[in-house]
C-alpha cells in the first residue's frame, strides 16, 4: 500500500526569472542542495531518483555533482507537464516498497530563451502523429488547446470573460507571492478581454509564463519524516492516467474528445484515497493553458461537466472560494517549470507555509497535463 | 506550395497509402478487413479486433466542422506567411468519429486570409487537395458543401 508511508520533507526552489546565468545542470544543483538542507538530509544519503523523461540534466551528473553514494532507484515520467504528479508518484512507491529510503525529484528548465521554446525545434519531415496536425497549421501546445477549447465552448456555452477568471484569479495570487514572475503586473478583465489573441479563442493571458529555474523535492518514509526539521506532508493517493484511444495533445479521435486521460486519473486516484473531492482544501491544477484547469475541475470532480466556467466567475478559485486553486499564481503567473511549482506550492499550504496561506488547509490535490497521459497526487498533512 | 512548411513523412508502410490516394486527390481511411472498423490516424493494428489486415476505404470527403483554431503569430515563417488561416478538425459524413485535421481553404484552393468569422462549428466543409511539395499532397477542407452538379 502507498496510502500515507512516505512523506515529502524537503522543498528547495532556485530563484525563478526570464533569464537566469546558470546553466540548467547548475540550477538542478542547486535546487537539489537547497531541498536537502530543508530536509535536513545529506547528498549522500539519496538513494532514489527520479525526474522527467524531458529532463536535460542527467541523474549520473546530478548524483557525482552533489556528492550522492550508492543509488537504488532510477526513475523518468513522461510527457512534458504531464510527468510531475508521475515523477512524484514513482519515488514515492519505490520508497513505500522498501527498494529506496531517501529520494529525489528534481526539474531544472531554461525556457525564457526563444530557441529553446518546443515549437522551435518543429522538424521539417513530421515521422509520427505530430504529421497529422502540425503540416494542417497546428503547430504549438496553444493551437492544439485551441481547438479543444472552442469545441468546449460550442458544447458547454463557455464564454471568454468567465474563461479570463482563471488568468485573473492566479494573477491576483501572485500579487501576494514575491517570488511570482507577475507580481507588481495586475491584470484586469478588460486588459484580458483586449490582450492579443495566440490561437484565438486562446489570448495572451491564457499561455503560461516562459522562464527559467528549478525546482526539487525530498521524499522518505512517513516514519522517518515525523523526526525531520519540517512539517512532513503525506503522500496520500497517487495515480496515472491516460484513456482509451488518447493520442497526446491532439486527442481529437477518441470517441469523447472532451473527457481527458485526467478523468481516467480521477476515477482510479479518488477509488484509492480516504478523501474525497469534497474534503480537498486547495488545489494546484496544470495550468500551462487556462482551459486546462476548467477541464480538470470537472474531470476531479468539484463540478459537474460543463460547470466550470461558472465555478470560476462566482470566484470559487479565490482565496475564500469553495475551492483555492494555484495559490501561488502557478505557470500563469508564478514561474511555468512543467507544474513543479504546483507540488512546491502544495507543500507550503499544508507546512501553513504559504505566501497566500489558505487557513487550516490539510488536504490538496495536485494534477498534472490534462491533454497528456497524466498524473495526480492527493497530499494530506 | 507551402515554402518550408514542416510536412509528413509520406514513405511510412503504415500510412503510404494515404498518402498515394491524396496524389491522386482521392481520401482514403484505414479500416479493418477482417471487422470493417475504420480508424484515424492509421496504426498497425485493429483496437477492436487485433487485426493487422487493413483496408483503405475511399470516403466522400463531405464532413463537418467538429473545431478549428486560428494561429496568430509568431509563428514558424511558412505559416506566419499563411496567416491569418484557420486549422479545421472535420468530421467526416461517413463516420462522424473519424476526425482528421486541414487548412481551411476558400472556393479559390487558398488557404490565406481566412478568419474565425468564416467559419462554424457544424457548418458543411469538403475535402480539397493543397500540393505542399513533389511528393506531398496535403488534404484540406474547403468551405461549404460539395457543388452538386459540378
Ligand atoms: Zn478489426
Amino acid at each position: 500500500m502507498l496510502k500515507d508511508r512516505t512523506a515529502i520533507v524537503g522543498i528547495g526552489e532556485t530563484p525563478f526569472s526570464k533569464h537566469l546565468e546558470a546553466s540548467e545542470f547548475q540550477l538542478a544543483c542547486r535546487a537539489i542542495k537547497a531541498a536537502l538542507d530543508d530536509a535536513g538530509i545529506p547528498p549522500s544519503e539519496v538513494d532514489a531518483l527520479s525526474c522527467y523523461t524531458y529532463e536535460e540534466t542527467p541523474e549520473f551528473e546530478i548524483a557525482r555533482s552533489l556528492g550522492m553514494g550508492d543509488v537504488h532507484y532510477l526513475s523518468q515520467s513522461p510527457h512534458g507537464g504531464g510527468a510531475g504528479c508521475g515523477a512524484v508518484g514513482h519515488l514515492a512507491l519505490a520508497i513505500a516498497a522498501g527498494i529506496a529510503n531517501v529520494g529525489v525529484v528534481w526539474r531544472s528548465r531554461k525556457r525564457g530563451a526563444r530557441s529553446k521554446r518546443l515549437w522551435a525545434g518543429v522538424q521539417s519531415t513530421v515521422t509520427d502523429h505530430w504529421k497529422w496536425s502540425r503540416p494542417q497549421g497546428l503547430l504549438r501546445p496553444v493551437d492544439e488547446v485551441a481547438v479543444l477549447t472552442r469545441r468546449y465552448m460550442h458544447e458547454y456555452g463557455l464564454t471568454r470573460a468567465q474563461l479570463a477568471e482563471v488568468a485573473l484569479s492566479m494573477r491576483a495570487y501572485a500579487q501576494g507571492n514575491p517570488r511570482a514572475l507577475m507580481g507588481g503586473r495586475a491584470l484586469s478583465l478588460d486588459e484580458y478581454l483586449g490582450a492579443r489573441m495566440i490561437s484565438d479563442p486562446l489570448c495572451l493571458y491564457d499561455n503560461c509564463l516562459e522562464s527559467d529555474g528549478a525546482i526539487a523535492l525530498v521524499l522518505v518514509r512517513a516514519d522517518r519524516a515525523a523526526d525531520g526539521p519540517q512539517p512532513p506532508v503525506h503522500i496520500h493517493a497517487f495515480s496515472q492516467g491516460m484513456k482509451a484511444q488518447h493520442q497526446l495533445m491532439t486527442d481529437y479521435h477518441s470517441a469523447d474528445p472532451l473527457r481527458s486521460s485526467s478523468w481516467s486519473c480521477a476515477a482510479n486516484l479518488w477509488r484509492q484515497s480516504d478523501i474525497g473531492p469534497g474534503d480537498i482544501d486547495v488545489a494546484q491544477l496544470y495550468d500551462a493553458f487556462a482551459p486546462l484547469v476548467l477541464f480538470s475541475l470537472e474531470a476531479y470532480g468539484f463540478c459537474e461537466r460543463g460547470e466550470a466556467g461558472d465555478l470560476a466567475a462566482r470566484g470559487e478559485l479565490r482565496p475564500g472560494g469553495s475551492l483555492p486553486v494555484n495559490t501561488s499564481g502557478g505557470s500563469l503567473s508564478e514561474v511555468y517549470l512543467h507544474g513543479m511549482n504546483l507540488m512546491t506550492e502544495a507543500v507550503k499550504q499544508l507546512r501553513g507555509s504559504a505566501h497566500t496561506q489558505i487557513a487550516g488547509a490539510k488536504t490538496c490535490l495536485v494534477t498534472s497535463c490534462d491533454t497528456t497521459p497524466n498524473g495526480a497526487l492527493i497530499l494530506r498533512n | 506550395m507551402i515554402e518550408n512548411a514542416p510536412l509528413p513523412f509520406t514513405d511510412d508502410p503504415l500510412d503510404r497509402d494515404f498518402w498515394i490516394n491524396a496524389r491522386q486527390r482521392r481520401l482514403v481511411v484505414q479500416s479493418c478487413a477482417a471487422c470493417g472498423e475504420m480508424r484515424f490516424p492509421p496504426r498497425p493494428m485493429c483496437p477492436h479486433c487485433q487485426s493487422e489486415n487493413v483496408a483503405w476505404q475511399p470516403v466522400s470527403g463531405e464532413a463537418a466542422v467538429w473545431s478549428f483554431a486560428v494561429p496568430a503569430p509568431p509563428l514558424l515563417p511558412a505559416f506566419e506567411a499563411l496567416a491569418p488561416y484557420v486549422t479545421i478538425i472535420g468530421a467526416l459524413a461517413e463516420n462522424s468519429g473519424i476526425r482528421m485535421a486541414g487548412l481551411a481553404v476558400n472556393a479559390d484552393g487558398d488557404a490565406t486570409g481566412i478568419t474565425a468569422a468564416d467559419i462554424a462549428i457544424g457548418q458543411p466543409i469538403h475535402i480539397d487537395f493543397l500540393d505542399a511539395s513533389e511528393d506531398c499532397t496535403l488534404p484540406c477542407w474547403r468551405i461549404g458543401p460539395r457543388a452538386s452538379a459540378a
